[in-house]
């Protein structure tokens, strides 16, 4: 499933949002298009998970609204387009009695729906995704039997399968060794670019964000800022200043 | 074996107790995977409060037991929602406030005996409207359970995933709840409420310990449920031992024995692989 380049995946105008009565961030407005690969950075508290979940319609703003692919978040169901992978779901699927195959293919019921089992194609997409994540020859393996790295690809694999346009990621490479973080990024990148996918992730990893993100968002003290490239090595420059506990 | 089924009461029974073995796994694996094994505990417990309730307004105690039992689970999942980040406390607080209620209840019912036989249940016991509601039951619930096991198995493994991909969370959420419900209230009477739970835990255990998929898992569960319910009732029925508590420890014994083998096995394979090494 593909966007058209260019017209608008997300739209977010003027969102607050409180969390137990404290203000989180307040009058944040962004869009992404399609074909975009956007980072989001931030430090732990800022809100960037909390605006993914504005984004897919789980969370309501105080004030404004998040438009998916034209249509208001909360009233969104066109869930084939979009692929989601969540911080903790690596951790949490690994004492599941199931195989990798049976996880990715769950998520194929974003394009089937009720009471419609997966075609021959929808199950191909679904081995198609462990393969582009260098997992297919674990395709039959417990989910518990992988490594953190390999649970994180087939999670990956997972949000995938659907060949969503839009695909969503909240700090997928917390608790992934450096050789999968450094995989999956250039995995994002090649579909990013072979087959126009639109990337927006949440992330700490500053340097690859920078390489890698075609537009990085930093949300810092309640308000959204897309960072040109000097802000972006001001950013950097500043991480490094601060390397235990800093703002990245 | 042949002598034993010459019996009427027996053969019911059987046709009870293995209807009940294939579908007490099928939620039960569920529930475990969803982190709420002691739910079928809350249940059950909350059960004897409505058989008591029956029992003392004069209607059938099956029926209160499923009307206490639909009530317990959906308040689990109220308070599940309402505390998310400590889902157990629902459990704990419709168990004690089942086991309260069921307290107070039974202190009101006339013939002990009867409420007793919800306790460690009377499969061989059971009367015809209640084998009737035991195959309905069991029909309904192996339906639903095949119509939704795409939905049920992506809610076991990441709800919110799930919820993305658009599943419809909460009607599945609250049939698999009312399903649960009917089947724990129907095997209270039949394999007991106090034993009922770890009918719905101890098959899945065993087969989580051999399975190599969810697949399997679901399908191991229920061949072992009957497997057990096969061998507890036809002990029970040669050594006079109460049914439904031989099928549980059957169950259990066979987990123990399991986990035993699959130790020793490891350590073959070990011991084996560094003769081969040296």
């Amino acid at each position: 499933m593909k966007a058209m380049k260019g017209l608008p995946v997300i739209q977010a105008d003027d969102l607050s949002f409180r969390r137990a009565g404290e203000p989180v961030f307040a009058r944040v407005s962004f869009s992404v298009y399609a074909g975009d690969f956007v980072a989001i950075l931030g430090a732990n508290g800022a809100g960037k998970s909390t605006l993914l979940s504005l984004v897919l319609g789980e969370l309501t703003p105080e004030t404004g609204t998040v438009r998916l692919f034209n249509r208001e978040a909360r009233r969104f169901r066109d869930w084939g387009q979009i692929g989601f992978l969540a911080q903790d779901a690596p951790a949490e699927a690994a004492a599941f009695p199931a195989t990798a195959e049976e996880i990715v293919r769950a998520n194929l019921y974003a394009r089937t729906g009720w009471g419609r089992a997966p075609r021959a194609a929808d199950r191909a997409g679904a081995g198609a995704a462990l393969e582009a994540v260098g997992m297919a020859e674990y395709g039959r393996r417990l989910i518990g039997h992988l490594s953190g790295g390999q649970r994180q690809r087939v999670m990956l694999a997972r949000a995938l399968a659907g060949e969503p346009a839009l695909l969503l990621l909240d700090e997928p490479t917390a608790g992934v060794d450096e050789a999968s973080v450094t995989g999956l990024f250039q995995l994002l990148t090649r579909r990013n670019r072979e087959s126009g996918l639109t990337v927006v992730m949440v992330t700490h990893d500053a340097e690859r964000a920078a390489a890698c993100a075609s537009r990085v968002l930093c949300l810092e003290n309640g308000s959204l800022l897309e960072l040109d490239k000097t802000q972006l090595e001001e950013e950097l420059r500043h991480r490094h200043r601060h390397p235990a506990g800093g703002f990245l | 074996m042949t002598a034993m089924l010459q019996y009427d009461f027996m053969r019911r029974a059987f046709v009870a107790g293995l209807l009940l073995a294939l579908i007490i796994p099928c939620v039960g694996v569920v529930v475990v995977l969803k982190r709420l094994s002691l739910m079928g505990d809350a249940l059950s417990h909350s059960s004897l409060a409505g058989v008591a309730a029956g029992l003392i307004m004069g209607i059938n105690p099956i029926l209160g037991a499923g009307a206490a039992c639909v009530a317990a689970a959906l308040s689990i999942e109220v308070i599940r929602h309402k505390i998310p980040r400590y889902a157990e406390i629902s459990i704990a607080i419709v168990l004690s406030a089942g086991i309260g209620l069921a307290g107070v209840l039974s202190g009101h019912v006339r013939g002990a005996a009867n409420f007793n036989s919800f306790l460690f249940g009377s499969i061989v016991a059971i009367s015809d409207f209640e084998l009737g509601l035991v195959v309905g039951v069991s029909l309904a619930v192996l339906l639903v359970f095949i119509a939704l096991y795409r939905e049920l198995f992506f809610i076991a493994l990441d709800e919110r995933a799930a919820r993305i991909a658009g599943v419809p969370v909460a009607a599945v959420n609250f049939i698999f709840t009312i399903l649960t419900a009917v089947t724990v209230s129907v095997a209270a009477r039949t394999v007991g409420a106090l034993i009922v739970s770890s009918m719905m835990v101890t098959p899945v255990a065993c087969a989580m310990q051999l399975a190599g998929s969810y697949k399997r898992t679901v399908i191991f569960s229920a061949v072992f449920a009957v497997v057990f319910t096969l061998v507890g009732l036809t002990l029970a029925y040669y050594v006079r031992l109460k049914p439904g508590a031989t099928i549980v420890l059957t169950g259990v014994l066979c987990l123990l024995l399991i986990i035993a083998g699959k130790k020793i096995w490891a350590a073959v394979g070990s011991r084996r692989r560094k003769e081969r090494n040296s």
